[in-house]
């Protein structure tokens, strides 16, 4: 307590006041007086007395460390320090605004894009234990990680033994009745243990009950916290109220928390019990979902991968017609999350980082540059008794103070490049990655931005003084003339250059690459001509158009429509747009090739007959399709039929298989 | 031995305080020649130690100040107690005079020690 009073008054001290001094001479003085009328009585002669009474009080050696005490001298002189730096700054302001725009343009960079290093790669993922969570599907040649069937995550899930739980989800689309007219949703269909196995519990209602993802159970739904404020105004009663998807009465049994996401899906606003009535969950060769679990305590992802491998194996002795060629796999979750935008991330990181780096190499130059023409005064200053320390700090004031406006200025704009950044990604690609917007200021970013600008200080304050004092004090006084430059400024100083220019080739090496393959990739012949074309997505679902006639004759009647509006040449349609891949694939068989016991695995999409005319593909040989292969074409799901009209791509051999038949 | 001692570091301000309260309010010269007498001249006091360690008392609240005239009419700054300067003197005395205590029982010469329970030979 008595200490801080103490400090305090000493802070107060830090404005000197002319009456403190005055008050000071006054005791000394009168000390010394009454000093010397004492050794007076003791017989000594006026002059003699007061000498010795001088010498024994001391005079201005006690004034001064009076003075001391009175304020902070470490401070104060911290204080002078820096309004000489800012003079300093403001006398050259080219230099500084050149140095701090640099610092700023570094720091911001770096800063932002960390921020999303950040939020991506560096936050665990928000569910419970993150870390024991894979993501476990098959594998093919063909595709690398792939989906996997209903049928056999039923035999994954009973015999796998390193699974604490294992729950399956798959993309899913609603057609939603608003006040505002028919929307399409996106949804996932999960088991009902999937909520569980993220160990993610809803905000209101429940979570799905063991049983609720059976066929014949009641279908339920879990909204999203968006979609629960977006379509039913963020009301608590929806909780057991019934809601209709694409013509099915749902359940709504519960809200999932506002900050939930599941970047491994994408978007999705709903997520609803998996009901597997469908076609494709009856048949152990249809593969529509993918698998997560949580590891046993103490299991390895490693360890994960061999025992899923093994059913995997298991299952293609036990169904060789379906499960031919399917192993499995299992990754960490985050893994499945971050991989695609992993190398991104870390060539934008290296590059900003690279940034920084010239920009610091940049305004290091400028400091050398004018340390070398400040020669001369902190020669004077040097002999004037400045001790060397002092100058030293000097240095670093002037040099924290440029990090210090730099920093604030930069982190200051990251926020603003971080918005921009994220303005630049198109919507649809940001909505399967929402970790992206929760990048923020974070304290792992703070401390980053702390050492990147501490490290800068440490440049900007050595490069200078270690010349000052390479140069020598005696030295710069005697040379006269300033910015005469020495041979240890010009080398360190060309040895910057070089560094600098080393990492600009780098990074326009790297630039001037990366702008080449998007030139290139803007350029890939897609094999027709992809101008004036216009997308329409239509979703019709079973419940209003069941059966292949109904969805048949929608077409026509779409086809039909849109060819009447004005402008438009030619209509196809397809269940995939092109140059777009969503993993469909089939087996196929030559007629009159003996089947070797190996699967022909190729990409598939069903289209319309005008779909090629529309798209101007080029086609090699023979014909497109007519509307005489239409019924043919559309024989139900009968997987044994031949394909006799089916478009090969790519390679002139294909084309000669397909001959064959 | 022999000579005069320079003032132990810490003591100073108890000795400022233990004058204050002995003579009353006091200018900076009369703390010193009281401080210098009562050690019967063999401490010698250091000036440039003396004030600061006064302006460091004062704004620790352990002592106040005042303007007044000296006994050659002079303008003296005259230095007394507070009350926490009275508290504190009270505590610091304590502490020295224990810590004194037993320094002498260690430093007293020809005091038998103890004998060692098994006594030897």
């Amino acid at each position: 307590m008595r200490k801080l009073r103490a400090l305090l008054l000493r802070l107060r001290g830090l404005a000197p006041t002319a009456q403190a001094e005055h008050d000071l001479q006054d005791e000394i003085g009168l000390h010394i007086d009454l000093e010397t009328e004492a050794n007076e009585h003791a017989g000594i002669p006026h002059k003699e007395a007061r000498r010795q009474a001088m010498l024994k009080v001391g005079g201005e050696q006690v004034m001064q460390a009076v003075r001391d005490r009175r304020s902070l001298p470490a401070l104060e002189s911290l204080l002078q320090d820096t309004r000489f730096a800012l003079r300093q700054l403001r006398t050259h302001p080219t230099f500084t605004a050149t140095a701090i725009t640099m610092m700023v343009l570094g720091i911001a960079a770096s800063v932002s894009i960390f921020a999303f290093v950040d939020a991506t790669l560096l936050r665990p993922l928000p569910y419970r234990e993150p870390r024991r969570l894979v993501a476990t599907t098959e594998l093919v040649d063909k595709l690398g990680p792939a989906n996997l069937s209903y049928q056999d995550y039923l035999d994954w899930r009973r015999s796998n033994r390193v699974y604490q739980s294992f729950a399956a989800w798959g993309g899913e689309g609603f057609l939603l009745a608003t006040p505002g007219g028919t929307e399409p949703v996106t949804a996932t269909k999960v088991t009902a243990n999937f909520f569980g196995t993220l160990g993610v519990p809803p905000l209101l209602g429940r979570d799905f009950r063991p049983g609720e993802d059976l066929a014949g159970a009641p279908r339920t739904v879990i909204l999203t916290y968006p979609a629960w404020q977006q379509y039913f105004g963020g009301r608590a009663d929806v909780i057991d109220s019934s809601v209709r998807l694409s013509g099915e009465a749902f359940t709504i049994i519960g809200v999932l928390p506002q900050n939930f996401e599941f970047a491994a899906r994408g978007p999705s606003a709903l997520f609803v019990a998996m009901h597997p009535t469908g076609e494709c969950e009856l048949r152990r060769s249809c593969h529509n979902l993918i698998g997560l679990a949580r590891l046993k305590d103490g299991i390895t992802v490693a360890q994960a991968d061999g025992d899923v491998k093994r059913v995997a194996r298991e299952l293609q002795q036990q169904y060789p017609g379906s499960n031919r060629g399917q192993d499995g796999i299992a990754l960490p979750l985050y893994e499945q999350v971050v991989h695609n935008i992993r190398p991104i991330l870390l060539t934008f990181l290296a590059g900003s980082g690279l940034l920084l780096l010239i920009a610091c190499i940049n305004v290091a130059s400028l400091l050398l540059a004018r340390a070398d023409s400040r020669r001369r005064e902190f020669a004077l200053r040097g002999a004037l008794g400045a001790p060397s320390g002092r100058i030293f700090r000097q240095f670093a004031t002037e040099s924290l103070l440029l990090v210090l406006i730099g920093t604030l200025l930069g982190v200051a704009s990251a926020a603003t490049v971080m918005r921009l950044l994220l303005s630049l990604i198109p919507a649809k690609m940001l909505a399967s990655m929402p970790y992206l917007k929760t990048a923020h200021l974070t304290g792992r970013v703070l401390t980053f931005t702390v050492a990147i600008s501490v490290a800068a200080w440490l440049l900007f304050t050595l490069i200078p003084a270690l010349h000052v004092s390479f140069t020598g004090l005696r030295a710069g006084l005697m040379e006269g003339t300033s910015g005469g430059g020495s041979l240890g400024w010009r080398r360190l100083g060309s040895n910057l250059v070089v560094l600098e220019l080393a990492t600009a080739v780098v990074l326009l090496a790297g630039a001037g690459l990366l702008g080449r393959s998007l030139f290139q990739l803007l350029r890939v012949h897609v094999g027709f001509d992809p101008s004036h074309l216009a997308t329409i997505f239509v979703e019709a679902p079973e419940t209003s158009y069941p059966g292949d006639e109904k969805q048949l004759a929608l077409q026509k009647q779409v086809e039909a429509r849109f060819r009447t509006l004005p402008g438009v040449q030619a209509v196809g349609i397809a269940n995939l747009l092109p140059v777009s891949f969503n993993g469909n694939t089939g087996w196929i068989r030559f007629v009159g090739r003996p089947y070797d016991g190996h699967h022909i695995e190729v990409n598939e999409r069903t289209v319309s007959p005008q779909y090629f005319e529309t798209l101007r593909a080029t086609l090699l040989h023979g014909r497109w399709f007519t509307e005489a292969d239409a019924p043919q074409r559309r024989s139900g799901h009968d997987h044994q039929s031949n394909l006799r009209q089916t478009v090969f791509s790519r390679r002139g051999s294909d084309w000669e298989a397909v001959r064959e038949q | 031995m022999g000579g005069k001692t320079d003032v132990w570091q810490g003591t100073l301000a108890l000795m400022v305080l233990k004058t204050l309260q002995t003579l009353g309010a006091q200018h900076g010269y009369g703390i010193a020649r009281r401080i210098e007498q009562t050690s019967g001249d063999l401490l010698t006091l250091n000036y440039g130690t003396l004030y600061p360690a006064l302006l460091r008392l004062e704004q620790e609240g352990c002592i106040a100040s005042e303007w007044g005239l000296s006994e050659n009419n002079r303008r003296a700054k005259f230095y007394k107690l507070t009350r926490a300067g009275h508290r504190q003197l009270a505590k610091e005395t304590g502490n020295w005079l224990q810590a004194n205590a037993i320094l002498a029982r260690f430093l007293t010469p020809d005091e038998p020690a103890a004998a060692p329970a098994g006594g030897a030979q």
